[in-house]
């Protein structure tokens, strides 16, 4: 459970390669902006890898989802362009014909940005990279600029990427996820007490904090 | 970490709030409420 305090902490579990994690953290925090209660909320980024079979080299991400869920290419861009749809409104870069790749180096990478209290602002950046189109989100080279851009020492980035460092906690990241019964992400829980599983709405975010709020 | 994240009574959850989400089993991402479409 999250610490009795004054302020209300909203934990939320997520994948740079999920695009309803990129699409509900901008909610999340659109509506945490609105709340009124924006300097007492605190927001904790959890990794979770949601494609641990996802190949190291970059794929398209269409050709890629088609041939792992047995559907045509066509259907697995036609299923994407729906959450463009939800992208766009939000104004949110978002391209369908972007790269897919395995997302463990990044997630490692958000645990070294989390002990530097950057983690939130690396996740923005790679998903707005990943979601642009950007082909070298996950090269090392652009991470490690993104990662020393927040100000983390570039020997502490490029000692993580080239090794194993974190593994574990997202490993850990990811088992208390499922112990809370996390079903799909992004997953988000308010105040210890409250879960919203997948990507909400920014008036269904905003009753969730109103509620986890006034219960804290 | 783990004491945090193991509350003594299940968390209350507000399924009405969901969008999409992608599954954690598949790894597929699903607008809600789900279509026969979306399913195969």
């Amino acid at each position: 459970m999250a610490a009795q305090t004054d302020k209300l902490h909203i934990d939320v579990w997520a994948d740079v390669a999920c695009p309803y994690c990129y699409v509900g953290k901008q909610r999340l925090k659109t509506a945490i902006s609105r709340s009124g209660h924006q300097e007492e909320i605190e927001l904790e980024l959890h990794t979770f890898e949601l494609d641990a079979t996802a190949p190291k080299e970059p794929a398209e991400i269409a050709s890629y989802t088609a041939q792992k869920m047995g559907v045509s290419r066509e259907r697995a861009l036609e299923m994407d362009r729906r959450v463009k749809g939800m992208a766009d409104q939000d104004g949110l870069p978002y391209e369908t014909e972007r790269i897919h790749a395995n997302s463990f180096d990044a997630l490692r990478l958000l645990q070294l940005a989390k002990q530097h209290g950057v983690a939130n602002e690396l996740m923005s950046r790679l998903q707005r990279s990943l979601f642009s189109g950007r082909r070298d989100t996950y090269d090392h080279a652009a991470m490690t600029a993104s990662a020393v851009d927040l100000g983390i020492p570039e020997d502490e980035v490029r000692t993580v990427l080239a090794g194993d460092q974190f593994a574990a906690q997202v490993r850990r990241d990811q088992q208390a996820a499922l112990r809370l019964g996390a079903t799909g992400v992004p997953f988000v829980v308010l105040a210890g007490r409250y879960g919203v599983p997948g990507a909400g709405t920014v008036q269904s975010y905003a009753d969730a904090i109103r509620t986890a709020w006034e219960n804290r | 970490m783990s004491d945090k994240y193991d509350p003594l009574e299940p968390l209350e959850l507000l399924p009405d709030a969901v969008e999409g989400y992608c599954d954690l089993e598949t790894g597929k991402c699903v607008t809600s409420p789900l279509s026969a479409d979306d399913k195969s």
